[in-house]
């Protein structure tokens, strides 16, 4: 009897010791997001509205390319005021060309070079995976809840709560927190729509901010593809001339 | 009607017109965020196909008011020989045009200004190629350009002092496109995994001769420049020279990073080598001087959580003039007769420069939408001459409901004692209403 007793007993410890199988991998779920998202490298173009507590709206157009882990560069094609502008980021780094001006600045990823709901690090978006880790990753109601933690003090948002859809590993929603845990604003992906060569996402992305009570942001995306890119075309070298690789 | 008069009409008018513009768009703090259909957007993606021709640009006009300060000292240079108005109105109109054909690797660019401008009864039109030239990338890493060209070192967003190969520009409208210099240039840039992101080289020849760059130095030399740009460990470092020439040899040092997701800091070394100061004496005599000039730039760029941008810089101006040596030029002014100042004037020249003494303050702060003044920017910038005091004091109100139109409307108000920089100057303030429409 005794005997019986210590087997259950060793056996309910080492059960107890022993991750569950069905434990969640949230770096994996995260990088399948990333990767469902679009490819390592692309180029895409998007429409930004701005829209106004009046209901009034502000649109920019952008020709926008990625490459690998923590390359982007975009272009504004529209209006006619910020036609020419282009910006840059390398990792945690970004800048802004204005014709004008003829000479690239560094900015940071807070500002937001087009007003609105969305900053710069939004318009710049890296892989999540790039910029955080997953601090802890839960299943409930057919949903990954992915609490994620900025790698650096330079990342625009301290946290971040991703909400994806388990079924096809995408996210539907995503709080951006500071580091006091004042919810800065949170976005919304969806309308999924297949892009062509494998690319099936959202087509459609809206964000809301309790601190701009009133504004919103709206971003769409069109032509998404994959592209192989030089690396230089990621130096502000090349910042004034985005447009020769439209 | 007295110009005081007009001045308090049109601004009322233009208070009222501006209160009617935002003041009637209260901010629905509490309006409902839901609901929000992406239907309602449609992205037609087509319209934005690429064309080899690209043209674009803006059409302005402006109108100015400056209050004379009878008296000053620079009042009364710029008065030798004209008989100024008690007060001016200005203005004009201006179009900018900037044209570019891009086919595979060749690139043909033009960026050209034509104003008219009004200033007390006269018109007078101008047209100037700010730049005007011919690239071609060779490959990813290298490229060559030759024409008229603006190069724009430095990272200074009010001063640039390691801006070795282009005109000054002006700390009260830094952004403002300036003329280029005809030159020729090569770009090598190479990227790299690890600390070291980015290099890259650009070499710059420019000829300086009767009629080619010629306010550019003293005519009959080829100048070369060269400046190396790293990014290493997430700095912007820039390492830039200037061959003896037209000028003076100079060497700068430039550095940018980003500490934190809100906030920049930048800086600039440049040291321009027997560099020439004329320098009038307490006796009004003037000499010559020749010594090395160390100017250096500190500046910050922060966004406070309240969305409000601030830039704050530091500047000592290494090829300025000191407290005394200004004194003893305004002395001058004070002293001599029309005819002897007029006479006087090529060898003070130096002495009415922009910010031509030695330290200075920029600080400017910005604020977008506040009070839920939709589509309203406003702006302060004073900029402080740290060895007299004086100062120069801009608020400024930007709108820009409509799209591609951007309204401006700016005072400043400058400020200081008797023989210092901003209180001699040829006004006491200024107001300037701007609209510039893009295409």
């Amino acid at each position: 009897m005794m005997k019986l007793l210590a087997s259950i007993a060793l056996a309910i410890l080492a059960f107890g010791m022993t991750p569950p199988a069905c434990a969640l991998d949230g770096e994996k779920i995260l990088l399948q997001v990333d990767r469902n998202l679009n490819p390592e490298s692309y180029e895409m173009y998007r429409k930004l509205i701005n829209i106004e507590p009046d209901g009034s709206k502000k649109e920019f157009v952008l020709y926008t390319l990625k490459k690998g882990q923590d390359r982007m560069v975009a272009l504004f094609l529209s209006p006619a005021s910020e036609k020419g502008r282009s910006t840059l980021r390398l990792g945690n780094n970004m800048w802004l060309y204005l014709p004008n001006v003829g000479k690239p600045i560094r900015i940071t990823s807070l500002q937001s070079i087009v007003g609105g709901v969305f900053n710069n690090s939004d318009i710049l978006r890296l892989d999540y995976s790039t910029e955080y880790t997953v601090g802890s990753a839960q299943e409930i109601k057919g949903q990954y809840l992915l609490k994620l933690k900025a790698r650096t003090r330079t990342v625009a948002y301290d946290s971040i709560e991703m909400t994806v859809d388990k079924k096809t590993v995408m996210p539907t929603e995503i709080k951006c927190f500071t580091a006091t845990g004042i919810l800065i604003k949170t976005l919304h992906y969806s309308k999924t729509k297949d892009f062509g060569g494998g690319i099936v996402r959202p087509s459609v992305l809206e964000t809301d901010s309790p601190l701009q009570k009133g504004y919103r942001s709206v971003m769409l995306f069109a032509k998404i593809k994959a592209r192989d890119l030089s690396d230089e075309a990621f130096t502000l070298s090349f910042l004034p001339k985005v447009d020769e690789l439209r | 009607m007295s110009i005081t008069a007009r001045i308090a009409t049109s601004s009322a008018i233009l208070a009222g017109l501006l209160h009617c513009l935002v003041g009637s768009q209260p901010l629905h703090a509490d309006e409902d965020l839901g609901g929000l259909s992406a239907e309602e957007f449609s992205f037609d993606v087509e319209e934005f196909e690429k064309s080899p021709w690209s043209l674009d640009g803006y059409v302005q006009g402006d109108s100015r008011y400056a209050d004379p300060n009878h008296g000053s000292d620079f009042h009364r240079l710029a008065s030798l020989g004209k008989d100024l108005e008690d007060g001016r109105f200005q203005g004009g109109l201006g179009l900018q045009v900037r044209l570019t054909y891009q086919q595979g690797p060749f690139e043909a660019h033009a960026l050209s200004m034509m104003t008219q401008d009004y200033s007390g009864d006269d018109w007078a039109g101008d047209a100037l190629l700010y730049e005007g030239n011919l690239s071609l990338q060779v490959n990813p890493n290298m490229y060559f350009t030759l024409g008229k060209t603006l190069l724009r070192w430095g990272k200074g967003y009010a001063w640039t002092p390691t801006n070795f190969v282009a005109r000054d520009k002006s700390p009260s409208d830094p952004d403002l496109a300036l003329e280029g210099y005809w030159l020729g240039l090569a770009e090598f840039v190479k990227s790299f995994p690890g600390p070291l992101k980015t290099l890259a080289f650009t070499g710059v020849i420019l000829p300086v001769s009767d009629g080619v760059n010629d306010d550019f130095g003293q005519e009959g030399h080829i100048d070369v420049a060269g400046k190396l740009y790293l990014l290493l460990y997430d700095t912007d470092i820039d390492i830039m020279a200037l061959s003896d020439g037209s000028r003076t040899a100079s060497y700068g040092l430039t550095a940018s990073r980003n500490l934190t997701s809100n906030l920049e800091i930048h800086g600039e070394l440049a040291l321009t080598t027997d560099f020439e100061r004329k320098v009038v004496d307490v006796d009004g005599t003037v000499a010559v001087e020749e010594d090395d000039a160390w100017s250096y730039l500190i500046g910050l760029r922060y966004l406070a959580p309240t969305d409000t941008t601030l830039i704050i810089e530091y500047f000592h101006n290494g090829k300025g003039y000191s407290g005394k040596e200004a004194g003893s030029f305004f002395d001058l002014v004070d002293r001599e007769d029309d005819a002897s100042l007029a006479a006087s004037r090529p060898s003070i020249t130096g002495y009415q420069r922009p910010n031509f003494m030695r330290n200075y303050l920029f600080l400017k702060a910005s604020q977008k939408e506040p009070f839920g003044w939709l589509y309203v920017a406003p702006s302060l910038f004073i900029i402080v001459n740290l060895d007299d005091g004086s100062y120069s004091l801009t608020p400024e109100v930007t709108y820009t409901k409509f799209d591609n139109l951007e309204l401006r409307f700016r005072l400043s108000y400058l400020d200081g004692s008797d023989g210092s920089e901003y209180g001699e100057k040829t006004s006491n303030w200024m107001a300037e209403v701007r609209a510039r429409y893009f295409f």
